[in-house]
């Protein structure tokens, strides 16, 4: 991957919204809105973090859950799924799952006298890939390719993803035994970060009572058609980003990069995604342009889990995420926001 | 956007440190990550802090600069010039190697000290620079050398090693103090009120400022804030507004340092009524310097049975070396008791005494000398051991204080005749006849005068009236500050050679001079020190009471005459009063019986006010407080007044211009803004420049209640500023609500309406957009990380 646009909507990259129309803002914000409605009748209480979710879809980006078992990871993944008419297929990650169980596999058809393809668990607008750090590093890495190159390549001949192509991957993050940590590397790949968090009490009840009857899920009617996400995608790349604006994204990457505590700071691929998951923002707000308080809300979700901190000052810390959060925190409030014109 | 992460041991493993090593090891355990950073940050700041410090280095040689009218020469100027460079550049460097700005102010500290022992003491010093006890004796020995010469010394003073050390050690902790104010305090603004106490310490000597040392410590002030505003990236965008604070921190500190002692009329240290005779070489200076300073306070107060008003004499002096009028420590001394009674010396058994008792009452006043009329011949109810010197009537004491006395002095007031004077015989018994003692070398300036003055006088009576008249004509004027100005302070032969010359001095110089021209016509003289009579505070039965101030401190001459006894003169112009017998004959004829309406005789004072003068002397004598003449008072409030409305003007003129600007449609939703935030935190309101419009907004809205309409214009204001910064050459939809200035005015009313009276009066006099611009946080990269 060599580079996102950062606005021009036209560009030979995977994406397919050069084909798509564009909606007017307008229409784009109320088309996500219904999706987030739609998300929210089964995950309570947590719209900032289903919009995150939204945020990355819409800038065509991956998704990584990070959160202790059982707070509901797997449902957003599965509800956003389900809320746009979509392919989705879910992978179990497990030690054992071997990497043509992802991509897929060529098989000789007798009847033929060929070699076919049998396409794996990776072919669908969005992947559901479960516990992901289950896996061997082998498996992961044919996933992180899929998500990278946005196609798979079996026996030498290609075959492209479906547009568009997301994976929203869960990771539990309690070490245990037969799980292999994703290297900074591969964190990389994903755009953004979230924690789901516990709910809070009154969301906690609300959950017993409609549970009681039936998966919500179940019920869940999808809104918004693959063609019409790519529809949105495409408005995406028309919300302009002001040259203040980048140059204060470019300030906050380049902030973690010289930070003292911070041995690994945010990389070029991590100024393109802010930017791109800030445009995504702002039209998920109703905006046509991006405001430095859009890429401000996305800096922990977007630069958290590829920031790592050094080992000492890890040391003075129980918890890595709080320690980066705080940075992070930091730097964007040091980080003047460039007024145009002066 | 998420929630706590839960506990998490970390998954990272260890790959290429990008970091670079940035972080250096902290020795503190705690935080150490977070101290690491901020050590980073504070050292890429503390390089931007280089013109401030070269700027302040600047103020801080100016500042001491002004000191020069007070010493002689300017050798004394070099050494303190380098311990404030030291001591600035030093901590400047401190902080350039990541120290906290308070650390590099205790460096700052530790230099000055350091460098005090080198200059002075780098002998008696471990590697020049450690003290040993030694050293530190050298030190205190500088210092009492120091403070000696300075009680000592009229200005100019003469630089020797005492002022010199003086001088270093108030210069470093200046500059000390500049670096606490200006770094640690984050406050260089407040410089200005040190510099400019500075400044006005010759005025405190010489009675004036020197305009010039305070003009241009004010433009090297303007430079110290314009140095702190570029290191705040304020430069380009703010001269005006920098100025303003310029202007606006000089009133401040005038207006503050107006009200520090010393200048506005107060003492220097808190007035006890205390005098420093005695602490100097020459009581008669001394004398002067506690006539000179600033500010009055009570001595003591009295009621009396005298009909006359009384002198009070603390010390007599009676030797006379040709420089100093010294008292010769008689030995002549008994210790008094309540039954104590001292005879008058020399009173001849015709002269006709009233006696007086007089009920003294001390409060704060220390000396070790009593205050007591003259002649006193008998003092009760004193607490302590005090001694009298029979010979000059009065009582001192080594151990015992005059504070919180109160006691008993009976007087026999002596009310001899003229003709009694004049009958006087020449020859004096042996021990008065060392009261004509002079030196060889008596100017002949000094010899002609009185010689001038006393001719064809037949008998010693005559040529002491005439002497005194000689000083009372109208050709003398009364002056406390002429001679310090034009450097004949003191009582030696040269100065009052010179005081003849120059006919101005004050009461120290009539008494010397009369004195000693005595001398030379043969007739016993002595110099006494004491107070004038003071005010009358009020009369319960046949007593009168009396206030005396540390103002009416006065010198006068005693004459001898043979028969009579001591008798007092009163030379010095506009002050005291002429006792009836020394009051030319041609006008005595009247007032022999009771002189109580003093403002009958010549040029005398009247009763209420001591320093008041009549008609004839306001011409001539200058007042005591002439530190700020009147004249110039009013002028110099007006200017403060006009100073002080420079802020708030400067910032209604640039609201309106704003408002007429968005009027017209000229200006942008910038200008709008501008004006929202900047009335905003004039208001008060937590506003952060670093802030984006939105959390402008939030914060706003959190501190004030706005209405829904009010909402909604802040909300049309925000859209459009985002729009106008963010949404580059996208068209806006037509634009709603109302136009830009209304809305900017609906939100100013409300902003200003949610804040209580007091704020908004203080937001429109003293706006903080226009005098701390530094607020205004716009920070690059560079100094944020």
């Amino acid at each position: 991957m060599t580079a996102y646009p950062t606005s021009a909507p036209t560009d030979g990259q995977a994406s397919s919204a050069t084909s798509d129309i564009a909606m007017t803002i307008e229409e784009a914000t109320e088309v996500v809105a219904r999706v987030q409605a739609n998300v929210e009748h089964v995950i309570d209480g947590k719209s900032a973090e289903i919009r995150t979710a939204l945020v990355v879809l819409l800038a065509e980006g991956h998704l990584l859950i990070e959160d202790v078992p059982g707070v509901g990871k797997t449902m957003l993944a599965k509800a956003l799924a389900k809320s746009v008419h979509s392919t989705v297929s879910r992978i179990q990650f497990t030690p054992d799952l071997l990497p043509s169980d992802v991509t897929g596999i060529s098989v000789y058809n007798q009847v033929d006298g060929r070699f076919e393809f049998k396409p794996g668990a990776v072919f669908a607008n969005i992947v559901i890939g479960d516990e992901i750090n289950r896996a061997s590093p082998k498996t992961q890495s044919a996933l992180l390719e899929c998500m990278e190159e946005r196609q798979v390549t079996v026996d030498g001949s290609t075959y492209p993803l479906p547009t568009p192509f997301t994976v929203v991957a869960t990771q539990n993050p309690i070490e245990m035994e037969g799980t292999y940590a994703l290297p900074e590397a591969q964190r990389d790949r994903f755009m953004a970060r979230i924690s789901m968090g516990y709910p809070d009490e009154t969301a906690e009840l609300r959950m017993l009572s409609s549970r009681n009857e039936a998966n919500p899920l179940q019920a869940l009617e999808p809104v918004l058609s693959t063609a019409g996400l790519r529809r949105v995608i495409a408005t995406v790349h028309h919300v302009y980003v002001a040259e203040a604006v980048k140059q204060y994204a470019v300030h906050i990457v380049r902030a973690t990069r010289e930070h003292p505590d911070i041995r690994l700071g945010g990389s070029p691929r991590s100024t393109l995604q802010l930017v791109r998951a800030a445009k995504a923002l702002a039209l998920v707000s109703g905006r046509d342009f991006v405001l430095p308080d859009d890429i401000d809300a996305l800096v922990l979700p977007v630069l958290g889990h590829r920031v790592v901190p050094t080992g000492r000052a890890l040391g003075q810390h129980q918890y890595a995420d709080q320690l980066v959060a705080g940075i992070l925190a930091g730097i964007v409030e040091n980080t003047p926001v460039p007024v145009p014109g002066r | 956007m998420s929630t706590q992460a839960p506990p998490r041991p970390s998954a990272s493993r260890p790959s290429g440190d990008s970091g670079g090593g940035r972080g250096s090891s902290s020795s503190r355990p705690a935080d150490r990550s977070v101290s690491d950073h901020s050590r980073f940050v504070r050292r890429v700041r503390a390089t931007t802090l280089w013109p401030l410090t070269l700027a302040l280095v600047a103020l801080f040689l100016v500042a001491i600069s002004g000191l020069a009218p007070v010493i002689e020469g300017i050798d004394w100027w070099f050494e303190p010039a380098l311990v404030g460079i030291v001591v600035l550049v030093g901590a400047q460097i401190i902080r350039l190697l990541g120290a906290p700005r308070w650390v590099a102010s205790v460096g700052a500290a530790v230099i000055w000290l350091a460098s005090i022992v080198t200059l002075f003491a780098a002998g008696d010093s471990i590697l020049f620079v450690i003290p040993t006890p030694a050293s530190i004796d050298t030190i205190s020995s500088l210092a009492n050398a120091g403070a000696a010469s300075i009680n000592s010394q009229a200005t100019p003073a003469t630089l020797d090693i005492g002022i010199q050390f003086l001088l270093v050690v108030g210069a470093g902790l200046f500059a000390v103090l500049f670096d606490v104010v200006a770094f640690t305090g984050r406050m260089p603004a407040v410089v200005g009120v040190p510099v400019i106490g500075l400044a006005i310490v010759p005025g405190i000597f010489t009675g004036d400022i020197d305009l010039w040392s305070f003009s241009l410590c004010a433009v090297f002030y303007v430079l110290v804030l314009w140095a702190d505003a570029g290191a705040r990236r304020l430069a380009r965008r703010s001269f005006g507004s920098v100025a303003a604070v310029g202007a606006a921190a000089i009133v401040v500190a005038l207006i503050a340092t107006l009200n520090v002692p010393g200048f506005n009329g107060a003492s220097l240290v808190p007035s006890t009524g205390g005098v420093r005779i005695g602490g100097g070489v020459s009581p008669l200076i001394d004398l002067g310097k506690d006539l000179r300073q600033p500010g009055t306070s009570e001595a003591f107060r009295y009621s009396t049975t005298s009909q006359d008003r009384q002198y009070f004499r603390l010390l007599t002096l009676d030797q006379f070396d040709g420089t100093t009028w010294s008292s010769s420590n008689s030995d002549r001394t008994e210790r008094n008791d309540d039954d104590t009674v001292i005879d008058i010396p020399g009173l001849g058994p015709d002269i006709a005494t009233t006696e007086a008792t007089t009920r003294v009452q001390i409060e704060t006043m220390e000396s070790p000398w009593l205050p007591v009329p003259f002649p006193s011949t008998e003092v009760s109810d004193l607490r302590g051991t005090w001694m009298w010197d029979v010979e000059g009537l009065t009582l001192s004491s080594r151990i015992s204080s005059t504070r919180d006395q109160t006691y008993t002095a009976t007087s026999q007031n002596i009310e001899p005749t003229p003709e009694q004077l004049a009958e006087a015989s020449a020859g004096f018994p042996e021990d008065v006849s060392r009261f004509l003692d002079l030196p060889d070398d008596v100017p002949g300036t000094i010899r002609d005068a009185a010689d001038q003055a006393t001719e064809g006088d037949t008998t010693a009576y005559e040529r002491a009236v005439d002497l005194q008249q000689y000083f009372r004509s109208g050709d003398f004027l009364y002056s406390e500050s002429a001679p310090v100005d034009e450097g004949y302070d003191g009582d030696g032969f040269d100065v009052i050679a010179q005081f003849l010359e120059k006919k101005s001095g004050y009461c120290v110089h009539y008494a010397s001079a009369m004195a000693i021209m005595a001398r030379l016509e043969g007739i016993p003289a002595r110099v006494s020190l004491g107070y004038l009579p003071g005010t009358r505070s009020g009369a319960s039965g046949d007593e009168i009471s009396y206030s005396v101030s540390s103002d009416d401190l006065h010198s006068w001459p005693e004459l001898y005459f043979e028969g009579v006894g001591w008798v007092p003169f009163e030379p010095t112009p506009s002050r005291g009063e002429v006792p009836d017998y020394a009051i030319p004959e041609s006008t005595s004829s009247t007032s022999s019986a009771a002189p109580v309406d003093p403002q009958q005789q010549n040029g005398q004072q009247s009763t209420p006010t001591p320093s008041a003068t009549t008609p004839a002397d306001t011409s001539v004598a200058e007042s005591a407080d002439d530190a700020t003449p009147p004249a110039t008072a009013p002028l110099l409030a007006l200017l403060l007044l006009l100073l002080a409305a420079i802020p708030g003007t400067v910032r209604g003129v640039r609201r309106r211009l704003r408002l007429g600007r968005l009027r017209s449609g000229a200006a942008s939703a910038d200008v709008a803004w501008l004006e929202i935030s900047e009335t905003a935190r004039d208001l008060g309101l937590s506003v952060s420049d670093a802030a984006t419009p939105r959390q402008i907004v939030e914060s706003l809205s959190a501190e004030v209640p706005f209405a829904p309409l009010e909402s909604a214009r802040l909300t049309q204001l925000l859209e459009a500023v985002e729009r106008l910064r963010f949404a580059g050459d996208r068209v806006a939809g037509p634009p709603e609500g109302v136009s830009l200035e209304q809305a900017t005015t609906t939100v100013l009313d409300a902003l200003a309406r949610s804040r209580p009276t007091g704020r908004r009066i203080l937001a429109t006099a003293l706006p903080a957009s226009v005098l701390t611009p530094s607020a205004r946080r716009e920070r690059t990269p560079a100094d944020a990380h």
